[in-house]
């Protein structure tokens, strides 16, 4: 069943531009020039209940706007939202009370208090009743393992753990649907590590529909099957990460680990020589030689070891964003 | 309304923490307080050294002005100013996105979560102002007479919030808006004087067009007896469409909202 559907979902923004220094702030008293930004321009998806989707795109390429649609701050220019029902931006209570925002660069905890006190304020403002409060928050405080925190101020905390306690805050309520704009970012490999545990336990235990954005590739590899590749207001590519692989990587890198020192000039001529230094090296080679590529390598050199690997997943999503793969795939 | 209150009582809780955290600052913002109050009476003191009355306002019953121009600061000051000082800022830099997505009546959260309770300082010394002119003037307010004050300074403070909020609201059309703060509160400033103060066109704008003016002047019209029924009902009714036609219009302007990006 789906429980977000988006139809031609454009959101243009006019934005105001300027020449640089004073003459062109003066002239732009007089005369201003507008340009139409389009953030997201005719996107269109679903998504299923209790599925975890990962939304990558570079800085710019439309991702929080859409969210934003999704959770209703923002008035979409044109096109077609539905979350759980609702029309995100209608901002009905009964919609607000099944979802929740958590982003990474904006909080919500109350600076001068205990992360408990905002906590306190939250089952309020959502209305949740004691016997369902309690349940949750303790299973939430043992997941992010912040039992001895929740007395601290909030501005006495480490990012971390404020990041932890943002996560608590909004999900007191048991949120459906639930949107994650770079939870992880600023945070230390740890501490992403653990805020990734939990992003994927807490959609097991509640079977909750996450769209989660992410600048860091380990959040959207571990995490999502499934991905949205935006950029430029406009969707890339969705479907399974792996499948990001098979349709964009046009490489394959072969490792080989050589017996002797070997002429370096006759091994560039199987390909792109990223790294050598022996007894090991990484060419790589067009995906579709790559078979024939690895056994002319164990012919024509002593080889100790041999592999053939994809490429990173951030390195083909890199090359989809600098436009070569656009190209060829057009 | 219960659940409302409820919140309001949280809120509450909460600032009255953050102040006794930070307790001097709370007593910085109480001596500036406290000092801007005895400036204003040393003022009134003065004047009324040279002249008997203003408008046929005497002494006792300026106090009595004076008093109730005290309660709209500790009402403006306290209640809303933090709340609305933020809100052009958190349009521009769009750190409303998490207020808003709160199932909650978001003009309610944005206007109170904040309270200034240093404000509590003009709140008193309104009060003893208002018993100082009172005794001063030989006044007997009864119960009804105070019960009446009571509604028309209600009705001053729907009027000041909305008229204020109002302005706020047009940041959500103007890329940057600070001093917008600080129009309402200084448009206030015309009821120091009481109406009869004014004459002709001014009298008409800012008594009955806008009536700034009531929000002194009635209240202390009826602790001096000069109850104004009429005058009471027909401000009530602007008060509450004008508390209404900001709601209108906050939830017109947030289609505006943009959210700046994160």
């Amino acid at each position: 069943m789906s429980v977000i559907t988006v139809k031609n979902l454009q959101k243009h923004y006019q934005v105001h531009q300027k020449e640089p220094g004073l003459v062109g702030s003066i002239k732009s008293l007089f005369h201003r020039q507008y340009e139409v930004v389009k953030a997201v321009d005719n996107i269109s998806f679903q998504i299923d209940e209790g599925e975890l989707i990962g939304f990558i795109g570079p800085n710019g390429a439309g991702k929080t706007t859409t969210l934003k649609c999704l959770s209703g701050l923002l008035y979409p220019t044109s096109g077609e939202v539905k979350v759980l029902g609702y029309t995100p931006w209608d901002r009905k209570h009964e919609f607000q009370r099944q979802f929740s925002l958590v982003m990474g660069q904006k909080n919500q905890l109350w600076w001068d208090l205990p992360a408990m006190e905002t906590f306190i304020l939250n089952k309020e403002i959502y209305e949740v009743p004691e016997e369902k409060f309690r349940p949750t928050l303790d299973k939430l405080v043992d997941l992010l393992d912040v039992k001895d925190i929740l007395k601290v101020q909030v501005r006495k905390l480490s990012l971390g753990q404020r990041m932890k306690c943002e996560l608590i805050a909004a999900l007191l309520h048991n949120p459906k649907v639930l949107f994650l704009d770079e939870p992880t970012i600023g945070l230390d490999v740890v501490m992403q590590k653990t805020m990734r545990d939990f992003i994927k336990a807490y959609n097991k235990e509640f079977n909750s529909t996450i769209i989660l954005t992410s600048h860091y590739m380990d959040d959207v590899k571990e995490l999502c099957e499934r991905v949205i590749i935006i950029d430029h207001g406009t969707i890339l590519f969705d479907g399974k990460l792996q499948s990001v692989i098979d349709k964009y990587a046009r490489n394959k890198i072969i490792e080989v680990v050589f017996g002797e020192d070997i002429n370096q000039r006759k091994l560039a001529e199987f390909g792109d020589v990223k790294e050598y230094e022996f007894p090991r090296a990484r060419i790589t080679v067009p995906r579709k030689e790559a078979a024939h590529k690895a056994s002319q390598l164990l012919k024509d050199f002593p080889v100790a070891d041999l592999n053939i690997l994809e490429p990173p997943i951030e390195a083909i999503i890199r090359e989809v964003f600098t436009g070569k793969m656009k190209q060829k795939s057009n | 309304m219960k659940r409302y209150l409820n919140l309001y009582f949280h809120f509450f809780k909460y600032n009255l923490i953050s102040a006794i955290e930070y307790k001097t600052d709370f007593i910085t913002w109480s001596l500036v307080t406290i000092g801007w109050i005895a400036f204003t009476l040393v003022f009134y003191q003065l004047l009324f050294s040279h002249i008997s009355n203003i408008a046929g306002w005497d002494k006792a019953q300026m106090l009595i002005l004076q008093g109730f121009y005290f309660y709209t600061d500790a009402v403006l000051w306290g209640l809303f100013y933090k709340n609305l000082y933020e809100l052009p800022y958190k349009i521009n830099h769009g750190t409303l996105d998490l207020e808003l997505v709160k199932p909650i009546n978001k003009q309610f959260l944005l206007s109170v979560k904040k309270i200034n309770l240093n404000q509590i300082n003009s709140l008193v010394m309104g009060s003893i102002i208002i018993i100082y002119g009172l005794k001063l003037g030989n006044f007997h307010a009864g119960i009804s007479d105070i019960l009446f004050a009571m509604m028309a300074f209600t009705a001053a403070t729907v009027f000041l919030y909305s008229g204020w909020f109002i302005t706020i609201c047009l940041a959500f059309w103007v890329e940057r808006l600070d001093n917008i703060i600080h129009f309402f509160p200084n448009f206030r400033q015309f009821s120091k004087f009481p109406l009869d103060a004014y004459q002709g066109l001014p009298r008409m704008l800012l008594g009955y067009a806008v009536p700034i003016l009531l929000v002194t002047t009635l209240p202390s019209q009826f602790l001096l007896h000069q109850r104004q029924f009429s005058l009471l009902t027909v401000f009530s009714l602007i008060s509450i469409s004008l508390l209404i036609f900001s709601r209108w219009f906050f939830n017109t302007a947030l289609r505006r909202y943009s959210s700046a990006s994160s």
